[in-house]
């Protein structure tokens, strides 16, 4: 074992110039490791990572985006379904109201050309009665002139014996 | 791959059955010579510094290191695959681990460091594992291989490896334990300011405080020999394991401790690692926590 000039030899084999070479050594590869190996493992890790992440996190979004597109799927069927009710109830309903009302209206003219028909037969009536009563005037004044002999010409006495009618009535 | 291949050498070295009739009546091999202090290769002159093979060896995995994140790392996809896949992998677990020990903000500032011990701690402890590591190297100065490659008899020991795993090297451990310890103490001037940093460790506010401060700085002290001793130990010990093991029985016996030596010295780079963390995350914090660290040092 040849020692040293620069240091002396110490107990073990410790030799503070082989020291100062490990030194070196131990440096030299951590310059390299940390200065070309480190950060380029460090950069792709953490990459690689924030990649994994995006991908879990667009998967979640996506689940719970389809989760929501099928929740209002459900939400616009059952409105549409609800809608189709309430617009079939309308109709139904304006059916029912526009039946009531042609019906009404066919019994008002019903009601009303059974009026008239009355009015008119109540008139007609009273024209029969009217001719009715004037021919029985006339007749019973020719029977009265046939029986008295004489002329009732008078207003007088057509007037007697109308009021006698109409007592008769 | 290594699969009971490694220590196939050492016993080759050591002198196999198809030589062994080149010295009769000595030892086919003898037990490799065990020394805590790494063999010198040969010294730069001028400066006459020492080239050990554990240096060596810290510098291989480190260009290991460097190269399989660079080649990793060189063109990063959103979807990864192969190489780069398992770097990450194995990258964002020591990433989460930070986060989840020192928060978010400071496990992010802090990885770096950490990720650089444990990598370079990890590949240095597998050095164990590698064939031809401890097994090829320069004889000695008159020594005469076998058929110009094998070391033999009585000269089967007389071989200085090329390689050695770094961390079965003190050095390479203290400077990672000092490295370690400074830039915890660092990380506490610079979050808490110079007075509340040292308020830790020095308090006359009642005896308690300062007793406790006296026991925080000593154990900030034993910090540097704990770090150092226990990866020191592990892998060392992992280390002798192995090559006596193949030399004791060729072949079989350091392949049934191969998975053994990979998973302490994946333990040995994660306690490291781990424990730097915890210190640098006890460290920024301002008060209390810090009782934890006794108990952790143990490990």
């Amino acid at each position: 074992m040849s020692i040293p000039l620069i240091v002396a030899e110490l107990p073990l084999g410790i030799n503070p110039g082989l020291m100062l070479a490990q030194l070196v050594n131990f440096i030299i590869l951590y310059i390299i490791l940390a200065r070309f190996a480190f950060p380029a493992l460090r950069k792709t890790l953490d990459e690689r990572q924030a990649i994994i992440r995006q991908g879990i996190e667009n998967a979640e979004r996506a689940k719970s985006e389809v989760a929501n597109a099928h929740k209002q799927a459900a939400a616009i069927i059952q409105e549409a379904q609800q809608r189709a009710q309430q617009i079939v109830a309308d109709a139904t309903a304006a059916a029912e109201r526009v039946r009531a009302q042609i019906e009404a209206e066919a019994k008002r003219r019903a009601d009303e050309i059974a009026e008239q028909n009355r009015v008119r037969m109540a008139q007609e009536e009273a024209q029969a009665k009217n001719a009715l009563r004037q021919q029985t005037a006339d007749l019973a004044i020719q029977a009265a002139e046939v029986v008295v002999g004489k002329s009732l010409d008078n207003a007088d006495q057509r007037r007697l014996v109308q009021q006698f009618l109409a007592e008769v009535q | 791959m290594f699969w009971g291949f490694s220590h196939l050498i050492p016993s080759l070295l050591g002198g196999s059955h198809v030589l062994a009739d080149s010295e009769p009546g000595g030892p086919l091999w003898l037990l490799p010579h065990i020394d805590v202090t790494p063999e010198t290769l040969f010294t730069i002159p001028g400066i006459n510094f020492p080239v050990t093979n554990t240096l060596i060896g810290a510098y291989v995995a480190m260009i290991i290191v460097a190269t399989l994140f660079v080649a990793a790392t060189r063109k990063m996809n959103i979807i990864p695959k192969g190489l780069q896949n398992f770097v990450e992998w194995a990258t964002s677990l020591l990433m989460d681990f930070c986060e989840e020990v020192a928060g978010k903000e400071w496990g992010r500032r802090v990885f770096p460091l950490i990720g650089t011990i444990f990598f370079l701690v990890l590949f240095s402890n597998w050095f164990e594992v590698i064939p031809g590591v401890d097994t090829l190297g320069t004889p000695e100065p008159g020594v005469h291989p076998v058929l110009g490659i094998f070391l033999v008899g009585n000269d089967s020991n007389k071989l200085t490896p090329w390689i050695r795993p770094p961390s079965s090297d003190l050095n390479f451990t203290l400077t990672l334990a000092l490295i370690s310890v400074i830039i915890t103490q660092i990380y506490g001037f610079r979050t808490l300011g110079f007075f509340h940093h040292v308020g830790k460790y020095i308090s006359f506010r009642d005896p308690i405080q300062f007793f406790v401060g006296i026991l925080e700085a000593i154990s900030e002290f034993f910090r540097i020999i704990s770090f150092s001793f226990r990866l020191f130990g592990n892998v060392f010990a992992g280390d002798v394991l192995l090559v006596v093991l193949g030399t004791l029985l060729p072949f079989v016996g350091p392949t049934i401790f191969y998975p053994l030596e990979l998973f302490v010295g994946f333990i040995q780079a994660f306690v490291f690692a781990a424990l730097t963390l915890v210190f640098i995350s006890l460290a920024v914090t301002p008060h209390g926590g810090e009782h934890g660290e006794a108990e952790t040092a143990h490990s």
